[in-house]
Formats: C-alpha cells, structure tokens, sequence
C-alpha cells in the first residue's frame, strides 16, 4: 500500500514539472532581433545575413520584405503592375504599395508615417516593421539604447485580453464600439474587451468595489479626482511610465496634444497618471430659428444673455428664454469669469470668499432664474424643453451634440456658441474623463496592450474621427489640419464653439476631496435656486464645507 | 315576497370609502402599465390619456436596450437563482435550528437562544460596512455567495419554525425515540412534513426578501452579469432617464412574478403579518 | 444489576447523541449568523475609529470621527440635518399611516362583502419591489409631464415641484411610503382588532355608550399595543430608509430627504469615507436600539426584522 502511494506521488511530482515544461516549449515562441543599419539579425538565437540592413526612415524602422516573410513564416504574394505587396500570416493580411503612405490592415485602411519605398542601393524594398509586425500578430519591442527591434510571434499565443471600463452610451458607445473593433482587428495580438456603465457615477462606484474586490479592470475612464482616489493604494501605473518608455511617445507627439488636456493628465504630485482621452467643454446651445424670429443676437456676455432670456420668456410659463439642470460645472466657470477662484492652485484655501466674485456670479444666475427667465431641470429635462422648443438656450457639453440632435429632431436649426463672456473674460470648464492603467493587478503584457491602445486612439488621425463621430474635442492639434477633419468643421459650423474656446478653459482640482465637494456645491445651488437661501448665506454654508473637505483649518 | 334590503347609509360610506383606498393603491399599478403602453407622444401629452395605446414596441425597445448590454434573461434569472437559493437555504437553516432549540436537549441551549433574539435588535445597516470588508477579506465581493450566503440564517426563522415544533406533542417524541428512531430520521420524516405550513410562510418571505433586496446587492454586484432585477431597474433608471416608455415597461416586467406569487399564496403572505404582530 | 447499568449507559448515549446532534442541527444557522451579524457587529466599532478609503492605508484616529459628526461642523450639519429630516418624516407619515390603516381596518372588519378583495388590493403595493414602484410613482410626481401635476392642471389647481422641490419632495417621500406600507398595518390592526373581545364593545353598548364612545374607550386603549408597534416600526423604518431616497431624490433637493440610512450610504459607498461612515452606522444603531428598547418596555415584543427589512430598505 505504501509502495503505491510513494509511486502515485511521485508520478505527480513528476507530471507538475513535465507539464509545464511541455506547455512552454508547445509555446513556439519565434524571436527575431534586428538592429538598425546592421546586416545580421538573430532568428531564435541564431544568426542571419540579411540584404538590406533595417534603416529608419521618418521615425518609423523600416526592414526588407523577404525577411520578414522568411523569419516569421508569413507568404508574401507581390502585384507588379500595382507595387503592391500582400502579406500574410495566419488569418492576418497587411497590404502595403510602394511609396504610398495608405496600407490595409486586415481590411482596414492605416496611413503610414513611412510608406514602403526600394533602396536604390540594394533594390531592395523595405517596409515599416512595426507596422507589418503587429497587423500580423507579432510583438514588437524597440530598444532605444541598442537602436533594435525585438519581433516576437507564436502561432499557439491567445490574444491578450484587455478589460476596459467606460461610460460612453448612445451614439459615444457605438463609435468607441467601432474604434475598438478597428482597433482589435488591426492589432490582432490584443483584444480589448468593453464594458460600458449606464453613466460616469456607476462607473466610478463600480471601479473603487473592484479596487477593494481585488479584480479592477487593466483601462479605465476615470475623472483627475477619482484617480486621486485610486492612487492611494498603489494601484495604478502612472502613465508617464509609458509616454517615455519603448513605446512611448515622441516629444512632437507630446506636445502635439492641447496643452491644458496634456496638463489635466497630472495630479498635484507632479507625476502624469492619466492620459486624455474624450476631453469636451461647456458650451451654450441655442435655437438660430428663434433667435432669428426675434431678432436677437447671440449674446456674447452674460448681460447680452439676460437680455435675450429676458424677451424670450413668456408670462405663461410656455416658453423660458433658457432651459438648464444646474450643475458645478458651469458655476464653476462663471466664478473664474467674474474674477474669482474657487481653489488655490495648490488646493489646500478654499479662494470663495475672498473676492466678491463668486458671489456675483451666483447672484447674477440666481437673479435670473428667480426672474423666470431660466426654468430649472433636472437630468436631462432640459433636453426635452430645448427640442420642444420651449427655450432658446441651453448649457451642456459639446459632447451631447448628438443627444440633443435626437432630442431636436430635425424641427429646427441649432448650434453652439461659447459660454457667454463675464466681467473678467471668457471661460469654459474642461470636461470628459482621462484613462488611467491599474498595475497592481494587470500583467505587463495587458499594461502594454491597454497603453498601445491608447497611444492608438489619441493618434491625430484617430482623434479626429473620434470627435467627428461623438461631439468630443480631438485631443491632438495636428488632428485639425487633417483633410477630413477640415471638411467635417466647414460641414458642421454649429460645432465650432469647443473649439474656438478650447484654450480659455479652466480645470477643476484634481484631488480627492472635490469629488464629494461637487456634491456639496451642487447642493447649495440647489438651496439658492429654490429660494431658500440668499446666495451670501448660501456661499458661506458652502465655504465652510469646502474648508472642511479640503482640510484647511 | 319581496324582501327590501336596507340600504344603510353608514354601509354606503364604508364601500365608498374603501373603493377610494382600493383606487389609491392600485392606480400607481394600472399607470405603470398604462404608460408603457402609451406612445412617447402621448406620454408627455396634456390632458393625461388614461386609456392606454396599446403600443408594444416600449416592450421591444426596452427588451433590447438593457443595461450593461446584459439580457433581461439575465437579470431576471439572476434574481430567481439568488432568491431560490437563498429560501432553500434558509429554509434548511431554519428548520434545523428551530427543532433544535425546540425539542433537543443540550448544555447552553437556552442561553444562545437568548443570544440569538438579542440579535434581532442589530439592524442591518450597521452591517453593511463590516459585512462588505468582511466579504472583500473573503474574496467574495461581486460573487453569487455574496448574495446568499449571508442571507441564508434568520432569527426570524429560527424563532418561527422554533414556534412551531414546540407545539409537536412531547409524547410523540418521546414515543419515537423509544422506538428506536434517530433525531435526524424524526426530523425529516414526521417534524419537517408537519411544519410544512410553517415553513411555506417562511419561504414566502424570505424569497420576497431577497428578490426585492436593493441596498446589499447593489454595492456587492460589480458586474451586471449578476445583478438581480432590482439592482438593474437602477441601471436602467440611470441609462434611460427620461424614456418614461420603457422604465415603466421594465418596472412592469419586475413587478408581474411578485404579483403572480402575491396572488396564489396571499393567505399566507397576509398570516405570516398577521403573526409577526402576535406577541413572542 | 446489569441491566442497569446497561440501560444507564444507553441512556447517556442518547443523551450525548442529542446534545451533538443539537450543536450539529443550530451550526449552519450559527455559523452564519456568527460571522455575517455577530462579527460585523464587532468589527464595525473598531472600523469607526479609522480613517480608511476602503482601498488604501488604515489610520487609527480614536474617537474623532464621533466627535465629527457629533460637534464639528460640517459633518455634524449633516449629520444630525439627516436625523432631522427623519425625525420630520415621522412626524408627517406615521400619523397619516397609522389614521388611514386604522380607519381602513376598523371598515374592513365590518360585515361587508367582498373583504378579501378589498384586502388584496389594499395589500399588493406592500410586497412589490421598491425600485420599480418608484420608477413609476417618479413618474406620476414629474413635474411637467407626470400625472399629478398632469390632473391638478385640469382642475386648475396650483401644481407642485414634487420631487425637485422643498419641502415637496419630503412629502412626496411621505406619499410614496404610505401607499407603500398602508397594507402592513392595516392587516396588523385588523390582526390587533381581532384581539379586541366584542364582549366587551356588547357590553358597552348595551350601557349607552355610542359607537364613538365605544372606540375611544374600549378598542383604542386594546388597541395600543398594537398602535405602538405599528409606531415604533415605523420610526426604525424611517431611520434605515434607503432605496426610496436611493431612487426618487437622491436626498436632495439639498440633502432635504437624505435619512441618516441615506447618509451612511453615501458615506460609505460614494464618498468610501469607511470609518466615519461606520461611525454613522453605530450612531444609528444606538438610535434604532434606544427605540427598540422602547417598544419592548412598552409592548413586550421582540422586534421582527421579517425579510426585507433587514436588507436595509
């Protein structure tokens, strides 16, 4: 008896060393390193000459067709009359010409920084690697310090799964839907997986009982202070770890985003967590037809803006010159507009009371509500009354074009215009949440897809079709000289505002703190729009509730 | 012959009076299902149609648009399957605590029962908090188990079936055990079948507690492929805030199986009140 | 002699076998029990002296968050602004409640025909899910398309902010949680009236009393009981209130509905402010149990937290 289970124990020593052992090598793992202008590359170790040395051209390493071909095990099948080259590995196909930026990738068309070019000197063509490598499934790792690329393919590898959670419903899921499909199919080596919540607070709620549950997802859309919230746990890997690593970005690229969207991606600790990702602002929406009937400019400051709301709204409550669900978002702007500050720069004082321009502000959008010229909402009521056209005007983010094109229904011409200017110029809020990669629980490999993809998505050529598609802002300001995106704002004029304003755009703290500050100011608007309160009373009950959430004694 | 019934006026105000509580309570339900028939035009129209349009596609749309791109499958049979569970469990639990305090004999018996009833007077969102960093310890956050498990015990139950078996005659106990039968065969074949009232009461509401549990599920279900109804209802609240169509659609489709089940077991949801007023 | 003995030790096996079989039949229901009310009982005192986002690193910081939401400003505001508004809910619903259920008890007891249905339907609104029923009856309560305001304009009278308004909204609460529960304790006063010997009312009837003598001075003060239970249940209930506020107000507008079991939520699980939270959390017990105490004082029964109500609803 003994005998047999000394055996049985034994064969299951062996088994739990054997088998593991066996999967690795059933792994198949092809390596191939190349360096730049260096005629011999290493196959799994083993060296190769190769007849034309990669060579870098537009930033992009470029290397000979047949290798690729021959290394990987991938068929190329070449077009003479269209120098056109088809490359194929698996159910992965990339189509390249010679001397045309445009490929294919797996049936979707890329433009390439470097097309595929023939070195004179060798007669050799010569394709962008990274390129190729990653629509055919491979790994491509570029290393600054030895100047080469490390390609790394299997024919047995799964995708690496990448869960991303994101808010974006309606029209704003269906384009990222088809972002991420593109996204999935050109990189075949990651899938990233979806998941969308029914709005920004079931996703926040949802990450942080993930966070304590031990499974949060690799990306995430998250606003400056929930991050701020999710950092105290070490969860995260700051984003900036990826700007300047292997595949990072290039400090055109860097400063080819909007500056304060670039900014917004660092919290007060000085490192950058986040990476913009759907940015908007606040802009007014306004019905031309009414306005034109009435003979009534577009105001351009908040007293022009009175003045319209004034005419427009009817004694028997069938028409307000302005529908709106009072948030944070705007009063907040409108302090800076009258020539306030809500937080110092380094939030530790809360700044409300110091100036009488928060008071202003507030007393001015109270004056007017109490008037009747503005009917208070709530949710997206105010959505409602706009395509009713029981109002001429109404405040929500640039990114709820397409809601509000729904809610309008054709039935009459709208547009938007920047946030009416206050005494102390004009402002808007930046608006829309950044991405944030957790590290604690991701491996390197879902880090790596999770940050490739959006490296992918804030491209220019990216960018720009997700903000024509939602009504978001391009991230990217070479995004504004592509062809496409050109075409699209002479198109659509009425959307000109978020960007015309872009860059007077105030940010909102990125520290924990805020989060439930919103509510508390939201709650005193709440109190000074129904009457209950003046608005000095109101400021002061909400000074000394900032003072106390920020910790400032 | 002809018989005149006296029309007393005081019967005429009693009726009256009970029609106008009766239409109080059950108009929010005739409304809910009106306006998920209604289109969304006469939804928002005025003077409020109280006849309803007989427009199906509220039903389609909202049976196509759940939350979390989830299916109401799902969601429904995630609320069946926790609440089955749950009772069974509870049942069990119940059952086999109640015989005990009831009938065995064992050192401190009385005293943890004792224990048991003070904990009636705990309230169950004192332990949300704990419960929830309990469960994260366990790894058990945004789980099924999360849903039952700490459900799956009542005081209220062990009090009632304990209520119950007290009234089994002493004699018949006595008598079988003489006879040779164990506890646990007594238990099963002649204490369980005779409580069986006892313990249909109790299942009914256990398993109307736990499909209309909110606050617990909600903050223990991450992903809404577990979600129970109720818990995505709120989801589907926070998606489609303003299509009045298709949440009073949804909240019909949540409501019909409570209503069903109220009906063919309402004696004993209405006892099962009844009794929980009678004194302890 | 033997027999004796034999018969002793069957008797003490037995003995033995019963007493492991109880610990064996009441350890599932204990164990549960221990862990998921005895436990967190505990632990949620020692949670209450932390300064703890749920994710990151544990301060122990003593007794300060009671003192917090006790004295200090804001959170004390808060704080004792939700057991306020509790208390104002109270006020405005319980008697409401407890006259109608009365009054629909006492006519549901008379001979009349059709008792069962009338009970049914007054009945059904208390086991439907909350959830959906707030849905709808945010519906009906919305201000420009909902029915309410919908039916006052028909008759040309002033329309209500319902929900969105102040103090509108805590009475639409109050609305709401009446036409939920008036069936519970209408059945718990009809079971209470059953109780009142009719005897009694013969008797005194019979010595002249008129039907409103004999209410006031025979089945009200029979009925107390059962009053103060319907009474005491209700407090705790108002206290613990959630998913109402959860769905229909979201405490606002301004907090002006958040109940303290509203407030501890929001702490807890929006805020993830756990140790102060856990502080509320045992403020409202201590609250809930004075109550409770109360209701054993003063009825001698134990307090049932049948089913649903002990999910936090």
């Amino acid at each position: 008896m003994k005998k047999i289970i000394a055996l049985v124990v034994a064969l299951f020593l062996v088994g739990t060393i054997l088998v593991p052992m066996a999967r690795i090598n059933a792994e198949n793992v092809t390596a191939v390193k190349i360096y730049i202008d260096k005629s011999t590359a290493y196959v799994n170790g083993k060296a190769t000459t190769l007849d034309q040395p990669p060579v870098i051209m537009n930033n992009r390493t470029m290397v000979p067709i047949r290798f690729v071909t021959e290394a990987m095990g991938a068929t190329v099948d070449w077009s003479n009359e269209e120098r056109k080259v088809t490359i194929t590995l698996g159910e992965n196909i990339a189509i390249l010409k010679i001397d045309d930026a445009k490929a294919q990738a797996n049936g979707y068309d890329v433009y390439l920084d470097s097309a595929p070019t023939i070195i004179v000197k060798t007669s050799r063509t010569v394709v962008p690697v990274r390129f190729v490598a990653e629509t055919l499934g491979m790994e491509v790792t570029w290393s600054g310090t030895e100047r080469s690329v490390l390609i790394k393919h299997s024919p047995d590898w799964q995708p690496v799964e990448v869960s991303f959670w994101h808010a974006m419903n309606y029209t704003q899921g269906e384009v990222l839907d088809s972002l991420i499909e593109e996204y999935n199919a050109t990189h075949p080596r990651t899938e990233i997986q979806g998941t969308v919540f029914s709005s920004y607070n079931p996703l926040q709620q949802k990450t942080i009982a993930a966070i304590a549950g031990g499974n949060p997802p690799v990306l995430t859309q998250a606003y400056e202070n929930w991050v701020a919230e999710y950092i105290t746990g070490g969860y995260l890997t700051p984003v900036e770890t990826f700007v300047n690593g292997a595949n990072g970005l290039l400090k055109s690229d860097r400063e080819d985003f909007f500056g304060n969207m670039w900014a917004n991606g660092y919290l007060p600790d000085g490192k950058m967590w986040m990476l913009p990702f759907n940015k908007s602002n606040i802009v007014m929406y306004y019905n031309v037809d009414m306005l034109e009937e009435n003979g009534i400019a577009v105001p351009k400051t908040w007293d022009q803006f009175e003045e319209a709301c004034k005419l427009l709204t009817k004694e028997d409550n069938s028409q307000w010159g302005c529908s709106y669900t009072p948030s944070v978002d705007l009063w907040y702007a409108r302090v800076y507009e009258y020539g306030g500050e809500v937080l110092s720069k380094d939030n530790r004082k809360v700044l409300l009371d110091k100036t009488s321009a928060a008071l202003n502000a507030t007393t001015a959008m109270n004056d007017m509500i109490q008037n009747g010229y503005i009917h208070v909402t709530s949710g997206y009521n105010y959505q409602t009354d706009y395509g009713n056209q029981k109002c001429a005007f109404t405040f929500a983010s640039v990114a709820s074009y397409y809601y509000m094109n729904k809610a309008v229904g054709g039935r009459f011409t709208f547009a938007e215009a920047p946030l009416p200017a206050g005494p102390a110029g004009q402002h808007s809020v930046m608006y829309g949440t950044n991405v944030v990669i957790f590290g604690s629980t991701s491996s390197q490999a879902q880090q790596d897809g999770a940050w490739d993809f959006v490296k992918w998505f804030t491209s220019p050529r990216k960018t720009a079709q997700w903000a024509m598609g939602t009504g978001y802002l391009p991230v990217r300001k070479s995004a504004l000289e592509l062809p496409e995106m050109k075409e699209f704002l002479v198109n659509h004029p009425e959307v000109h505002a978020g960007y015309d304003q872009l860059a007077n755009c105030v940010l909102q703290p990125p520290i924990s703190a805020w989060n439930n500050s919103r509510r508390d100011v939201n709650a005193t608007l709440e109190k000074i729009y129904l009457g209950k309160i003046s608005p000095e009373g109101g400021l002061k009950e909400l000074t000394v509730k900032l003072k106390a959430n920020i910790g400032e004694k | 012959m002809k018989r005149l019934k006296t029309i007393k006026l005081s019967n005429v105000l009693t009726y009256a009076a009970l029609t106008i509580a009766l239409v109080f309570t059950i108009f929010p339900f005739y409304w809910m299902v009106a306006s998920s028939l209604n289109r969304p035009e006469t939804l928002f129209a005025f003077p409020p149609k109280l006849t309803p349009d007989f427009y199906f596609k509220n039903y389609i749309d909202m049976w196509n648009n759940p939350p979390g791109g989830v299916s109401w499958w799902r969601y429904i049979g995630n609320t069946v399957f926790i609440a089955g569970i749950t009772t069974i469990l509870s049942v069990f639990n119940s059952s086999l605590a109640g015989f005990a305090f009831a009938k065995l004999k064992f050192p401190l018996r009385n005293k943890i029962f004792i224990l048991l009833l003070g904990l009636l007077m705990i309230p169950g969102e004192m332990l949300l908090i704990p419960n929830y960093v309990i469960l994260k310890n366990l790894h058990w956050l945004n789980t099924y188990q999360a849903m039952i498990i700490p459900w799956c015990a009542s005081v209220f139950g062990i009090f009632l079936t304990r209520q119950f078996f007290k009234t089994i005659p002493n004699e018949l106990w006595e008598a079988a055990q003489v006879d040779g039968c164990s506890i646990g065969r007594y238990f099963f074949s002649v204490a369980v079948p005779l409580a069986k009232p006892t313990l249909l009461t109790l299942a009914l509401f256990v398993f109307l507690g736990s499909w209309n549990a909110f606050l617990w599920p909600l903050i223990v279900a991450t992903d809404y492929a577990i979600m129970p109804l109720e818990v995505a209802l709120n989801a589907f609240l926070g998606s489609e805030g303003t299509q009045w169509g298709l949440l009073t659609a949804a909240s019909t489709m949540a409501t019909v199986p409570i209503l069903i089940l109220f009906l063919i077991f309402q004696r004993q949801f209405i006892e099962g009140i009844a009794r929980g007023a009678i004194k302890g | 002699m033997t027999e004796e003995v034999v018969l002793q030790r069957r008797k003490r096996l037995r003995a033995i076998k019963e007493f492991l079989t109880g610990y064996l039949f009441i350890s599932p229901a204990v164990l549960v029990l221990s862990i998921f009310v005895i436990l967190p009982s505990i632990f949620v005192f020692y949670i209450s002296t932390l300064d703890w986002n749920m994710i990151g690193p544990k301060y122990f910081i003593g007794l300060t968050n009671f003192t917090n939401l006790l004295f200090k400003s804001p959170y004390a505001s808060e704080f004792w602004g939700s057991v306020f508004v509790t208390v104002k809910y109270v006020a405005l619903s319980v008697p409401l409640q407890i006259s109608v259920s009365l009054i629909l008890a006492l006519l549901l007891m008379r001979p009349i025909k059709f008792r069962s249905f009338f009970r049914l339907g007054i009945f059904v609104s208390y086991v439907t899910p909350l959830v959906a029923t707030s849905i709808v009856w945010m519906w009906i309560f919305h201000p420009d398309y909902g029915f309410l305001n919908s039916f006052l304009r028909l008759l040309h009278l002033p329309t209500s902010m319902w929900l969105l308004g102040s103090p509108s909204a805590l009475i639409s609460l109050v609305i709401y949680t009446t036409w939920h529960a008036i069936g519970f304790s209408t059945i718990l006063f009809m079971a209470g009236l059953t109780g009142v010997p009719t005897e009694l009312q013969e008797a005194a009837r019979i010595d002249g009393a008129n039907a409103n003598g004999v209410f006031w001075h025979i089945t009200w003060p029979m009925l107390s009981p059962t009053t103060f239970f319907i009474l005491i249940i209700s407090m705790i209930g108002a206290f613990k209130m959630f998913t109402p506020v959860f769905v229909m107000t979201r405490g606002g507008p301004y907090y002006t509905t958040a109940t303290t079991g509203y407030y501890l939520y929001v702490k807890a699980f929006e805020d993830w402010a756990a140790g102060y939270a856990s502080a509320v959390a045992v403020m409202l017990f201590l609250l809930i149990f004075i109550l409770t105490l109360l209701n054993i004082k003063f009825t001698g029964r134990k307090v049932f937290y049948a089913g649903e109500q002990s999910r936090g609803e």
